[in-house]
């Protein structure tokens, strides 16, 4: 039996742990879009959430955890049909000043090979919050689905 | 990581087989990429059309293959799927490269 017309969006939540290792990271997003497009969730053809979630994991590798590859990153994502909403925890070192970075964009024609990061991050989310909580990074925001 | 570098009438085609410019391997890239600009002479095009996603670190690395192209020579982009042509714009980095929809296009550019 066929189901009548497309699957509704409905809600999809992921609760996962990783290493603090780029290729970590890789397989855990392409894993991700690859579980909401099997699902046919609208967010599976929605470039943004991993552009913001490649920066933020990123980030944690880089700089949390210093390159260090045994580190946990546990990441918590509720998609629904019009928003996502994610959590991020490490046991890396703090931000600086217990603060995000302010996210300037860099300058074009300076050639810049890098601090693009938080830029897009700051650019693409709503409700951006840090936190330092019992020894953890607690990263939260939201991204709002294009209509 | 793998890149194919072709030449043809004078325009190399340098092309990025892989789905991902990540920071998995960005260093890769860059590295590939002095060695492909070594050997190269005239405009090069950097065929990104099977790339469907780069992350800040990627982007980082094409523009050091940038600087790595000897002096008076572009690197120019062709290609860009949608998340790729994203992060071009969002951090506004599009303004410093010449762009185009395909290596066709960038062929019948100042052809």
């Amino acid at each position: 039996m066929r189901l009548p017309g497309p699957p509704s969006p409905c809600e999809m939540r992921f609760c996962l742990a990783l290493r603090s290792r780029p290729d970590a990271v890789r397989d855990t997003l392409v894993d991700l879009r690859a579980a909401l497009q099997r699902a046919e969730h609208p967010a599976g053809s929605w470039p943004d959430w991993e552009i913001v979630l490649a920066e933020a994991l990123n980030n944690v590798v880089e700089h949390a955890y210093q390159e260090a590859p045994d580190g946990t990153i546990s990441l918590m994502l509720r998609f629904d049909a019009a928003e996502l909403e994610a959590e991020l925890r490490d046991d890396g070192h703090p931000m600086p000043d217990l603060r995000l970075p302010g996210g300037k964009r860099a300058t074009p024609e300076d050639l810049p090979e890098g601090g693009f990061g938080w830029f897009l991050i700051r650019q693409m989310t709503r409700r951006l919050d840090y936190a330092r909580i019992d020894g953890q990074n607690v990263l939260r925001f939201r991204m709002s689905m294009p209509g | 990581m793998e890149l194919i570098a072709e030449q043809d009438d004078g325009l190399n085609v340098v092309r990025v087989v892989a789905t991902r410019i990540d920071a998995a391997v960005a260093i890769q890239f860059k590295d590939r990429m002095r060695e492909a600009a070594a050997a190269l002479d005239g405009r090069v095009v950097l065929d990104l059309q099977q790339v469907d996603f780069i992350d800040s670190s990627g982007l980082g690395a094409i523009v050091a293959a940038m600087k790595l192209m000897p002096p008076g020579r572009k690197l120019e982009l062709a290609g860009l799927t949608a998340a790729v042509d994203k992060v071009f714009r969002m951090t506004r980095m599009d303004t410093i490269f010449a762009i185009h929809d395909s290596v066709a296009s960038a062929r019948a550019a100042h052809a």
